[in-house]
């Protein structure tokens, strides 16, 4: 209040001063320049005397004591006052002296007014008058002189000031709706600062009136101004402060946050909206609100003012920082559910996917990172223990509520300050792990392959504690195969899961696997027949950059895989060379894999040199000589084949004793084989083709022996009697066609061949008889055939059967002939006769049936052995013995009759001579032929004895 | 080789062969008294070639060639004094019938002297005598081949067709020569043999009977033509 009056004071010297000033005469002269100006030097100026107040009110005392003009002593009294009243406020008294001097600047003020009622200067004289009787604590002497005032000077400069006074002292009696009006002028009146405290005092008029909803409003209005008056920060903050704490008490009488909230909605801010309210602004109206019901102990009340303002002012940093106060006071009150379920909210209303960390600036986001990294951080470990310890089923689910966590970390963490990173978080590689892992567990593969190869195979070094980049990258290497191996892969998967690989091992071979994936691929890509890169890729694993860490069974099973290419892709030389190899690897190793190993291996060397063996291009000698290597190794699958081939080759090359040799060699080592057939049948060749026949007959005849009755022993028992023959050897040919002939009289032919062979053996032992029994059998049966043909109309005997038959039965008429012409015709005649008779008939009717089957080679002789007979029979009975005793006529008698039995005879031998001469009209002309016209030319010489006529001699050499 | 069924009938025609028989009987011997008159001119061989013996007909003494033959050789040139003498030498053993040591004078000889008929044809005949029948082929062939109107040498090649039982051949031999020379007589004697006896045509072999008989006038071509008819 002094503060006021002085200013007051003050402001009206300078008005006077000014006055003074202002009387300076206004010639418009040019005023030089400042550079025009030589320059002004101070120190010559005398140093100006001091004019206190006192001085002053000496100077004015010592001008009444000159008893001056009444006009000019008005004046010096009016300065005196004001100068009184200026010692007054600057001075330091003590409460009584105070009083003392207030009371006696009263009595001047009144005296003034009193001794000059029109004086100009009474407005501030009473208004003086006003604030000294108030000072004194005369409020109703003061309150009466502040409205004579008002009353007389309606606009004075004072009325905001005045007003506001009334309004307090109305206030400080109690008087609520006097004081609202008091200050209601005072808000008309007044300027910023005034209205600001006149609008605070309306809200507590109101609150006194329990107008709260309108105490609030002049509470917001007042706080409204703190933000624009021109007052320092301080002043601001402590009335801002003090406004604050009392709307908030008005709030408390009501719905707390929630009136609040509908304050700040209905109230204009200033001349705009409610909106353009400051958020900043109304944070700290729900800050002290929360603050005041803390205090209050109105603890859910408080808690429910953050929540409002959040829920208000969600992109506000203010509601951030809200929510981490419920954050803490949660957790300052040990609700572990609560604060969790707050960070939980912090994050998902203000962490780096919200809208509000879109449009927050960077140093927001950088003020709540520290929090979000913790709580992010914490609810991934959180989330991926859970995770782990989940069932199956439930994993992925898990999985994937951690990959929002692993995700924002990894905004947040780039804004952290450096101390802020503490060791208990996480690295942002280790983030970024996790990520791979929770994408990994939930189903997300390829953005899980995507990140672990990003780790695996890092442009720059690894932020992280907790793996390794080869770590990293074996877990993408692992998941492109799942990738790769799921049902309904694409290509594309599978590329993705080769790529890896290759990174892994050319990126990672120090990892303990890396070797082995080298051999995967090598494996593959001998799974896929790719074997043109089988070497290179076989040499990455068996050359393994280090040394130390190379295992040697995956070597061996690299070389065991180029081994295999090498077979598959023809190269038998080579395949020879690694697999011999491989072989001194593992004959020491006893191992199942290594036993196992060791038996496809020999196998396969076998192959290796067998397949060598068939290659085109070579000569046998060198087909032989791989073969002979191959017959060297362990027994194998190949060796049958190959000694079977071996043997092939000897025949091929005519080598028949090696190759007979070769061939018994393989019958004894492989009894049961299905090449046993061909093999005798090779034998047999071989010694056919050699001549060997004892030896062929000797390989049949076991078999022979061995084979019960049937087709197949007759079969080999004809060829074993052919060999036999052959050989030369005619006791075992007699008694293997003798075999043959007694036990298989069918088929017709080989039978009669055999019988044939029979007659032959016999006739070289002179063994007649057998020779003709079988002779007989032979006409037999071709007269059975012939006779069942006739019956049936089978079909009957063939060319050679024929021939051997009509062979047979004109050796036999011979034989009979043999008879016949043995038997002479002596005394008894009548019995030789007869017999020679036989004979002859038997001879006849055989060499006749000899003529039946019509067999050139026989039928001319034939019919000439019958002709000859009737000629020898007709020549025998002329030249027979004459009975004794006969007389010359008896004799010429018994001659003729002789003549007549025997022309008969003659007769037929000529007419069948004849037959057999006319056989050249078949044309048939053989030496029986010939010999018929010898015979004709004898018995008929006139028509057949005509010799040919030729020069017998040519007498001239030209 | 198929023949068709040959059955003897015994008792066929016995009587008219009977007749046949004593016809022929009568023609056998007027043609062996005739035969003593040609014996000089035309000698023929003794018995059939091809027989059970298989051996060549002995020759009876050699005969110069027909008059139609000289007359074909007529203007010849004549061998060298030697050779001459040589040639007459192994004419000499051959009528002897020493036909190997006249082989070892005519092979030389026909060497030397290619184009001689008379020594070829001398060689062949020796090589046929001796059953060596390929080579008198042989010589023969290539003989007829160089001089085709030295027909005695294709007359020779007919009897050896015949011999082997070629009768076809045989025929085309002697058809050939009488080609080349329709009077020669030998020729026609011997396809009517070929026809009556082996080809059984006997209206080919009355024509060359009866050819033969026109040229020689021989009686026994009465007697074959005459026999035929009875045959037919």
């Amino acid at each position: 209040m002094r503060t006021t009056a002085a200013c007051a004071v003050t402001s009206l010297l300078t008005l006077t001063l000014l006055a003074g000033c202002s009387s300076a005469p206004d010639k418009k002269v040019r005023r030089p320049t400042l550079a025009e100006l030589t320059p002004f030097n101070q120190a010559v100026l005398p140093e100006p005397e001091r004019v206190t107040a006192a001085k002053l009110q000496q100077v004015y005392q010592a001008l009444l004591a000159l008893a001056p003009a009444m006009e000019v002593r008005q004046k010096v009294l009016y300065r005196l006052s004001q100068l009184n009243t200026r010692q007054l406020e600057l001075s330091e008294l003590s409460p009584d002296a105070e009083q003392q001097a207030l009371a006696s600047l009263i009595t001047e003020y009144r005296a003034l007014l009193q001794q000059f009622p029109g004086d100009p200067n009474n407005e501030l004289i009473h208004y003086q008058l006003a604030r000294a009787l108030d000072l004194t604590g005369d409020s109703q002497a003061a309150q009466q002189q502040m409205q004579l005032l008002l009353q007389h000077y309606p606009q004075s400069e004072f009325a905001a000031e005045l007003w506001f006074r009334i309004g307090d002292i109305y206030y400080s009696q109690a008087s609520y709706p006097e004081a609202l009006n008091a200050f209601e002028q005072v808000l008309g009146l007044a300027g910023p600062e005034l209205q600001q405290h006149a609008l605070y005092m309306t809200g507590w008029s109101h609150f006194q009136l329990q107008q709260y909803p309108f105490a609030d409003d002049a509470f917001l209005q007042a706080l409204d101004l703190t933000y624009h008056q021109r007052l320092s920060e301080d002043e601001q903050q402590s009335l801002r402060q003090e406004l604050q704490r009392i709307l908030s008490i008005s709030l408390s009488y009501q719905q707390q946050a929630a009136s609040l909230l509908a304050l700040l909605q209905r109230a204009n801010y200033r001349d705009g909206p409610p909106e353009q309210r400051p958020v900043p602004y109304q944070a700290a109206l729900f800050q002290a609100l929360a603050d005041f019901l803390f205090e209050k102990e109105l603890n859910q009340a408080a808690l429910e003012s953050y929540r409002l303002f959040i829920a208000d002012q969600p992109l506000a940093i203010a509601a951030a920082r809200m929510q981490l106060q419920l954050v803490q006071y949660h957790l300052d009150y040990a609700e572990a559910d609560n604060a969790e379920l707050a960070q939980q909210d912090f994050i998902r209303l203000f962490g780096p996917t919200t809208t509000f960390w879109q449009q927050a600036r960077s140093d927001e986001q950088a003020e709540l990172a520290p929090q979000l990294a913790q709580y992010l951080d914490y609810f991934g470990r959180k989330g991926y223990q859970q995770a782990q310890q989940a069932s199956d089923e439930d994993k992925p689910e898990q999985f994937a509520s951690l990959v929002q966590y692993w995700q924002q970390l990894l905004l947040v963490q780039p804004l952290l300050a450096p101390e802020q990173n503490d060791d208990s978080l996480l690295l942002a590689d280790d983030v970024r792990y996790l990520l791979a892992e929770a994408l990994a567990g939930s189903g997300q593969q390829e953005a899980a392959l995507e990140a672990y190869q990003q780790l695996g195979y890092p442009t720059t070094e690894l932020n992280a504690r907790s793996f390794t980049a080869e770590q990293a990258a074996y877990r993408a290497l692992l998941l492109s195969e799942e990738l790769a191996n799921t049902t309904g892969a694409g290509a594309t998967a599978a590329d993705i899961w080769w790529q890896q690989q290759q990174q892994f091992v050319r990126w990672h071979s120090r990892h303990p696997a890396a070797q082995q994936v080298a051999l995967n691929q090598l494996t593959e890509l001998y799974q896929q027949q790719a074997y043109s890169k089988i070497v290179s890729y076989a040499s990455r694993v068996t050359n393994w950059p280090h040394p130390q860490q190379s295992k040697p069974q995956l070597v061996h099973e690299a070389l065991f895989i180029v081994s295999q290419t090498e077979l598959a892709v023809g190269d038998y030389a080579q395949a020879e060379q690694s697999i011999q190899h491989l072989l001194s690897i593992y004959q020491t190793a006893d191992s199942t894999l290594a036993t196992e190993r060791r038996q496809l291996l020999s196998q396969q060397l076998a192959s290796a040199v067998y397949q060598q063996a068939q290659q085109t291009g070579l000569t046998v000698s060198a087909q032989l000589a791989h073969l002979q290597r191959l017959l060297g190794l362990p027994e194998s699958e190949y060796h049958q084949s190959a000694a079977y081939q071996q043997i092939s080759l000897q025949l091929e090359q005519q080598n028949l004793p090696e190759a007979i040799s070769l061939m018994q060699a393989y019958q004894q080592r492989y009894p049961d084989s299905a090449e046993q057939p061909a093999i005798t049948t090779a034998m047999l060749n071989s010694y056919e083709q050699l001549e060997d026949w004892q030896s062929a007959a000797d390989l049949i005849s076991q078999q022979v022996a061995r084979l019960p009755v049937g087709a197949e022993q007759q079969a080999l028992l004809y060829k074993v009697a052919g060999y036999y023959w052959q050989a030369g050897n005619s006791e075992a040919a007699r008694l293997a066609y003798r075999s043959y002939a007694n036990q298989y009289p069918q088929p017709h032919l080989p039978a009669q061949e055999a019988r044939a062979r029979l007659v032959q053996l016999y006739q070289a032992q002179n063994d007649v008889s057998r020779r003709n029994f079988w002779y007989q059998k032979m006409v037999t049966a071709e007269q059975q055939l012939t006779d069942q043909q006739n019956a049936d109309q089978q079909a009957a005997g063939s060319e050679r059967t024929r021939y051997l038959a009509a062979d047979a039965a004109l050796q036999l008429g011979l034989h009979s002939s043999m008879l016949f012409s043995a038997v002479s015709l002596k005394q008894p005649l009548r019995d030789n006769l007869k017999i020679k008779q036989t004979h002859m008939t038997a001879a006849i009717k055989l060499l006749q049936t000899s003529m039946s089957w019509q067999v050139a080679d026989f039928y001319s002789q034939a019919q000439y052995q019958i002709a000859s007979l009737y000629q020898q029979m007709a020549a025998a009975l002329l030249n027979s013995e004459r009975p004794k005793g006969l007389d010359a006529l008896a004799l010429e008698q018994y001659d003729l009759l002789l003549e007549e039995q025997a022309y008969p005879f003659e007769e037929l031998a000529i007419e069948i001579y004849q037959q057999n001469a006319g056989l050249v009209a078949q044309p048939l002309y053989d030496q029986w032929v010939a010999a018929s016209f010898s015979k004709l030319a004898e018995l008929f010489p006139a028509r057949y004895r005509k010799p040919e006529v030729y020069l017998e001699l040519a007498d001239e050499a030209y | 080789m198929k023949l068709t069924k040959l059955l003897i009938d015994t008792g066929q025609s016995r009587a008219g062969n009977k007749t046949l028989r004593l016809a022929a009987a009568l023609l056998m011997l007027l043609s062996l008294s005739h035969c003593a008159q040609f014996s000089q001119q035309d000698k023929v061989t003794a018995d059939l070639p091809g027989t059970a013996t298989e051996q060549p007909p002995p020759l009876s003494e050699p005969t110069a060639a027909p008059e139609s033959a000289v007359a074909a050789l007529q203007d010849k040139p004549t061998l060298p004094p030697g050779l001459q003498t040589r040639f007459q030498q192994a004419k000499q053993l051959i009528r002897n019938e020493d036909y190997q040591a006249a082989l070892t004078l005519l092979e030389p000889l026909a060497q030397s002297v290619p184009d001689a008929a008379g020594i070829h044809y001398n060689l062949a005949l020796c090589y046929w005598q001796l059953q060596q029948t390929e080579q008198a082929r042989q010589q023969l062939t290539a003989l007829v081949e160089r001089q085709p109107d030295y027909i005695e040498a294709t007359n020779l090649l007919g009897i050896i067709a015949r011999q082997a039982g070629n009768f076809n051949q045989a025929r085309r031999y002697w058809l050939d020569a009488l080609e080349r020379n329709n009077d020669f007589a030998s020729a026609h004697k011997n396809l009517g043999f070929l026809y009556e006896l082996y080809l059984a045509q006997p209206e080919q072999a009355r024509y060359h009977y009866q050819q033969y008989q026109q040229l020689t006038a021989d009686p026994m071509a009465e007697a074959w033509l005459s026999l035929l008819e009875q045959q037919e």
